[in-house]
């Protein structure tokens, strides 16, 4: 219908422009608050969600207190929603679209769909309306046709979408996230509001993970903690370990230090009702051959249990390992990784053979200006002024000539080196930012300081 | 107890007046033979928890190569170099090229970098409880007080651990065995004019149940790994001299 009709039957009628993003915004968003439900939910736009609760129902008290908790729920938050439970995800859409029976089990699921339009299997345009030609019009005289003719005239597809709906064959689901290889879940019979009532439901649910992990050999490499809260607010943690963990004790003692740390605590301001811990990147565990092949008294267990514990509650970016990179840049001669990896394999460092350094203890980030008096202009510098103080140089080593990497600092001046020592004895690693060839006024940093 | 007043002119150099202060104008300390650098290091290495200041804001640099230098005495399993972030920006981050010319093994070396002083303190009470760890914690501020320094005390002594404390602010708790104050002192090469191996003033102030009030002129040697004391001030040319070109020993 126009929209010039519908105004014509009802001139009040307010009229919206249609916003397909914001719209697939607000169902992924839904579909992120599903997730106390379970971690698989897979988007069905516009407007449907499939939820895999498999294994979790009972802790809703069965699949028909799930359903109504969702229901209310959402119904809460202003949206109008329907939901049915079913074997195959297929069933389930027929259901809720069609039908007012909500919960189906395989045994009831083919009856239930039987009386129901062919539309309820999702057919795709054409080969419904040649169903529909054939007069076929419920899903109980598709299931009488013939199946060869109708294949070969409704293509392979519809018979497809009718054993999807009757679960005699699999369709598979693409969940918004990968679902987590084992996973735990714990809900509360009230809301926690304190940290330390979360934390015993974390030690619930590691202690259930860590079960689960250990029934099948596995170790986990990545943990994510959601905590559900009353208001809706997702909050998700996550950790990252050197080795597949799969002690609940070790778990636990990493979420404790990582929600204490939590910039605004966990901010549990009307409780939280449930929480699911998702154990990803698994791996079988290798604790025997490591023990074999460590140095004596090195630890391996103890140093990985450490960096674990430092980079739960510091956060990753701040515990790392240095390494040396092959670049000329002093910047890009030096890098830094994640303390969680075992380190790389890197250039060998030299230590030079008279034992002076060339390159300092400490580098700035940031090269800071200071400035210097030269006494030729291609020479070092015999006096300079850094951090407001007039440094007298009494011996200068000099000039280590560096150009820049075009592709790291475009349009970069090559750099003399100078390593200097004043008159007190403080080395300092300077260098003047373009050759005078290059650049009128000189101009010299303090790039870092000697030991 | 004997107890050797510190030389006059060493102590005046030390606290830093306006004057110029070159390392070759301090006298060697009458330290007697019982106190050599060496022993003193020997009884660091017995001890789990040191303290060290720099003589001035300027010698920060000097400060963090002696602690990361004392690292050496142990064979840790890991060292662990704790500095709050807002340092970082005042004196620089270790560069890893400049860690590996120092002798330094970096495959062995973690870097941490909370965000507050509270952090670098749970960071390193944390870290002294890996068995055998070395912990350099650079800090500054009222955060470590004698209540913070005892834990970080206990958990060394309880795990064999090993920690530096490089307190910039001048400040000291109580609870570590040697508090050292550290300036820069001036290289020496074999021709003029050039730098030299990595050179500072070490002054010993206070150590649990043994005499302080000690000072050394100390060289790193990159190869060995250790410091060395430097020998008296007029002999220290020839000396070095002597030595020539270190030889590249194994490690």
């Amino acid at each position: 219908m126009a929209l010039a009709d519908a105004r014509a039957m009802a001139p009040d009628l307010v009229a919206a422009e249609a916003e397909p993003a914001r719209d697939a915004a607000l169902l992924d968003a839904i579909a992120a608050w599903c997730g106390r439900y379970t971690p698989v939910v897979a988007l069905d736009p516009p407007e449907g969600l499939f939820l895999d609760i498999t294994g979790v129902a009972h802790l809703f008290g069965g699949e028909d207190d799930l359903r109504r908790d969702l229901l209310r729920r959402i119904q809460a938050q202003g949206f109008a929603a329907r939901a049915a439970i079913a074997p195959s995800p297929a069933a389930a859409w027929a259901l809720a679209h069609f039908s007012r029976d909500a919960i189906g089990d395989a045994d009831s699921i083919a009856a239930l769909i039987a009386p129901l339009p062919v539309e309820c299997l999702r057919l795709e345009a054409d080969s419904a309306a040649l169903i529909k030609r054939l007069g076929l019009k419920t899903v109980t005289q598709l299931i009488a046709a013939p199946r060869k003719p109708l294949a070969a005239r409704a293509g392979e597809r519809a018979l497809q979408r009718l054993d999807y709906a009757l679960g005699r064959a699999h369709e598979p689901l693409s969940p918004r996230r990968p679902p987590p290889p084992v996973f735990a879940m714990k809900r509360f019979l009230e809301p926690l509001m304190s940290l330390e009532a979360v934390l015993i439901g974390v030690e619930a649910a590691c202690v259930e993970l860590a079960a689960r992990l250990d029934r099948r050999g596995l170790g986990a490499r990545r943990l994510t903690l959601h905590l559900f809260g009353v208001d809706a607010r997702a909050r998700s943690y996550g950790l990252r370990l050197t080795r597949p963990e799969h002690d609940a004790r070790a778990m636990l003692r990493l979420f404790r230090e990582k929600l204490s740390i939590a910039p605004e605590g966990i901010d549990a301001e009307f409780g939280i009702e449930m929480l699911r811990l998702d154990a990803f990147e698994t791996a079988p565990r290798t604790m025997m051959a490591r023990a074999l092949t460590a140095p004596a008294g090195r630890d391996e267990e103890a140093i990985a249990r450490l960096l674990d514990a430092l980079s739960a509650r510091l956060g990753e970016a701040r515990v790392r390992r240095i390494m040396l990179k092959d670049a000329h840049a002093p910047e890009h001669a030096a890098g830094e990784t994640t303390a969680l990896a075992p380190p790389a394999t890197q250039r060998r460092a030299i230590v030079p053979a008279d034992g002076v350094m060339r390159r300092p203890l400490t580098l700035f980030a940031h090269p800071e200006r200071a400035d210097a008096i030269a006494s030729v202009p291609d020479g070092p510098p015999v006096k300079f002024r850094w951090r407001r103080v007039l440094r007298d140089v009494a011996r200068a080593e000099g000039p280590e000539r560096i150009a820049m990497n075009w592709l790291d600092a475009p349009g970069a001046a090559t750099r003399d080196y100078y390593r200097v020592e004043d008159s007190r004895g403080r080395r300092y690693w300077l260098y003047r930012d373009g050759l005078y060839s290059e650049r009128d006024a000189p101009v010299w940093y303090v790039h870092g300081v000697f030991a | 107890m004997e107890i050797i007043p510190p030389h006059a002119r060493a102590a005046a150099a030390l606290k830093g007046g306006a004057g110029l202060v070159r390392a070759a104008d301090i006298a060697p300390l009458k330290t007697g033979a019982a106190e050599s650098f060496s022993e003193i290091a020997e009884a660091v290495r017995a001890a789990p928890l040191h303290e060290i200041a720099p003589a001035e804001a300027g010698d920060v640099g000097a400060a963090l190569g002696f602690a990361l230098g004392l690292t050496q005495l142990w064979t840790a399993p890991l060292t662990l170099f704790i500095s709050p972030q807002a340092r970082n920006g005042e004196d620089g981050t270790l560069y890893a090229e400049g860690c590996a010319q120092f002798g330094f093994r970096l495959e062995d070396l973690i870097l941490v970098r909370p965000r507050t002083a509270q952090d670098a303190l749970w960071a390193a009470e944390q870290a002294l409880t890996l068995p055998g760890a070395t912990v350099v914690c650079v800090i500054a501020g009222k955060t470590l007080d004698l209540i913070a320094s005892r834990r970080l005390l206990l958990a060394a002594e309880t795990f064999g651990a090993h920690g530096l404390l490089v307190r910039l602010d001048g400040l000291s708790a109580g609870a570590a065995w040697t508090r050292w104050r550290i300036a820069a002192a001036a290289s020496l090469a074999a021709a003029d004019g050039e730098i030299g191996r990595p050179a500072l003033r070490a002054q010993l102030t206070r150590r649990r149940g043994g005499r302080s009030d000690l000072s050394w002129t100390l060289e790193w040697d990159a190869h060995a790994r250790r410091f060395s004391e430097r020998a008296a001030m007029a002999g220290a040319v020839a000396a070095a001299a002597e030595d020539g070109p270190a030889k590249a020993r194994a490690g």
